[in-house]
């Protein structure tokens, strides 16, 4: 068996080892947050009553009448409810990974421009690097309300903080010759940033936009906690609220789902942007080989 | 034609320290049209430090450089450098590093192609145009590097000791191969080494570097090609004599005293 086989098959078994850990926990974990739900709901409990229970966040339209309104519990709506619930929240995530990634990668770029906006921009990227950025929710509801565009924004400004430190430091760390090389053949500065920073920084880069995704899924399941109407971060809390343990963990589950797509997306992505690098060195986010 | 002319050239730098260093301490020179000059010197010598200013990589600290009398301000693909490390853009096909020059200067890219693939075979790598710079050896990526100035038509082509790294074989194929470009081109050479031999087999002059001062400027009038024979002439061996006695090699030469 090869190396990269034997990687794969240590991957699957640490996942049904979790698999199996969650239901010996339900079995030896005997309490309930209310009457008659578990306090670690077993796999035969999500997978019968749990799933089906998610049709009470369809909010009923496409000949499925929602649970609210006197509708039966159903696997459409159920289905429905986590699509629905799974788009607002992309939209929000996306809206903001895309705005936070662009508006950091920029400000990144441009304090590299000259010694003295790197001496200017040093300190407080360093504190904005390790600053709890949950911390600031509350004012975000208060400034936006629970809207989109505030979550959205809220997003954005954790992933942007991200890009733009990591930006910093990445461009700073490439190597001078390869700047004075386009130099000497008589690259304008825009083309030195396009054509050599870029492509020279991406490898290091990589493990922000990493950090950066992570984040972005985490902040905008935060931001619906507070006072969101639609979206999985809602769900959770409105889940919670019931005491319903399984409804939480079956979305925790999705979102455990939809991160891994968007790491996988972005490995794919970056394989091809690392191309050129030698063997060994480029891209794998999983960290094997 | 392009003439350089160093008038009073000074360097200084500020170590880390916060001493003061003089890289280049007054320096007066000319490079004429098409020559090939060897710039030899021990290590700290300030040559590398000249080639950059001369490239336009950082100012001068007092002093003028300048190119048939325009005055060097900054850097410009008239005056190729070819770097001692390995400065080929590692994310670019080979074919697209030697074009980038004239991508920069907005050459279409029909056009450019086919000037970057003519230079690649001149330098005897036409084969490997799709190639990533990882899967090239370290003589391969020198080629590619020569290729690349010379596909930006310099006037003035400054090689800071660009194959020291390189095996005895591959830096003698190397040199037929920059001989045969500046023979077809020539550009002014301004190219250091610290190999007297790679000085002799290359340079129409040889200029000696020490403690940011010219030493010594030496015209060899060796016939070219120059040959295994050639190179053990009297003028050869007196030339080589001097410039070992220079980096201190005394007891390589047969009266053992030293150069001044």
């Amino acid at each position: 068996m090869n190396r990269a086989a034997v990687h794969k098959l240590a991957g699957f078994a640490s996942v049904i080892a979790l698999v199996a850990l969650w239901q010996l926990a339900s079995l030896v974990v005997p309490y309930e947050t209310v009457p008659g739900e578990p306090m670690v709901p077993g796999w035969q409990v999500v997978f019968t009553r749990t799933f089906v229970s998610l049709a009470d966040y369809w909010q009923g339209g496409l000949g499925v009448p929602s649970v609210a309104d006197g509708g039966p519990r159903t696997y459409a709506g159920a289905v429905l409810a986590i699509l629905s619930n799974s788009w607002d929240t992309s939209l929000r995530l996306f809206a903001g990974l895309g705005l936070g990634a662009f508006v950091g990668l920029a400000a990144g770029l441009a304090v590299s421009w000259s010694r003295w906006s790197r001496r200017i921009a040093a300190l407080p990227a360093q504190v904005l690097r390790t600053f709890p950025m949950m911390a600031l929710i509350p004012m975000f509801q208060l400034w936006f309300g629970a809207t989109y565009l505030g979550m959205m924004l809220f997003v954005a400004l954790a992933v942007g903080v991200i890009f733009f430190t990591g930006t910093a430091n990445a461009v700073g760390n490439v190597a001078d010759i390869y700047v004075d090389y386009a130099r000497t053949q008589g690259a304008t500065r825009l083309q030195i940033y396009r054509t050599v920073l870029l492509p020279a920084m991406f490898p290091e880069l990589r493990s922000s936009i990493l950090l950066g995704l992570g984040t972005a899924w985490t902040a905008v399941v935060a931001a619906e906690f507070l006072g969101a109407q639609t979206g999985l971060g809602q769900i959770i809390v409105s889940a919670q609220y019931f005491g319903y343990v399984d409804r939480m963990f079956v979305v925790a589950l999705f979102l455990l789902l939809y991160a891994a797509i968007t790491y996988a997306l972005f490995e794919r992505a970056s394989r091809r942007l690392t191309e050129w690098m030698p063997r060994g060195q480029s891209a794998n986010v999983y960290g094997a080989s | 034609m392009a003439e350089v002319q160093l008038t009073s050239v000074r360097q200084v730098f500020r170590r880390s320290s916060g001493a003061l260093v003089e890289a280049v301490a007054g320096v007066d020179l000319v490079f004429r049209a098409h020559e090939f000059v060897c710039m030899i010197g021990p290590s700290g010598c300030g040559k590398t430090t000249l080639l950059q200013l001369v490239a336009g990589l950082m100012p001068v600290t007092s002093g003028q450089i300048a190119v048939d009398d325009v005055a060097v301000s900054g850097p410009s693909p008239e005056r190729g450098l070819v770097f001692q490390r390995d400065s080929v853009f590692p994310w670019m096909r080979s074919l697209d590093n030697v074009a980038y020059g004239l991508k920069c200067r907005g050459v279409d890219k029909a056009k450019r192609e086919n000037i970057a693939r003519d230079y690649l075979n001149q330098v005897g790598l036409g084969a490997i145009e799709r190639s990533w710079p990882r899967e090239l050896s370290g003589g391969m990526l020198k080629r590619v590097a020569v290729a690349t100035v010379f596909a930006n038509s310099p006037r003035v082509l400054l090689m800071d000791e660009p194959f020291g790294a390189l095996d005895y074989v591959t830096k003698l194929q190397l040199h037929q191969t920059l001989l045969g470009l500046w023979g077809h081109y020539r550009p002014t050479v301004l190219f250091v080494t610290h190999d007297v031999d790679e000085a002799m087999l290359l340079a129409d002059r040889i200029i000696v570097m020490k403690a940011g001062r010219v030493a010594d400027d030496r015209q060899v009038t060796l016939a070219r090609p120059r040959t295994v024979e050639s190179l053990a002439l009297p003028e050869a061996v007196a030339h080589k004599e001097v410039l070992l006695r220079h980096l201190g090699l005394n007891a390589l030469v047969q009266d053992g005293k030293s150069a001044q």
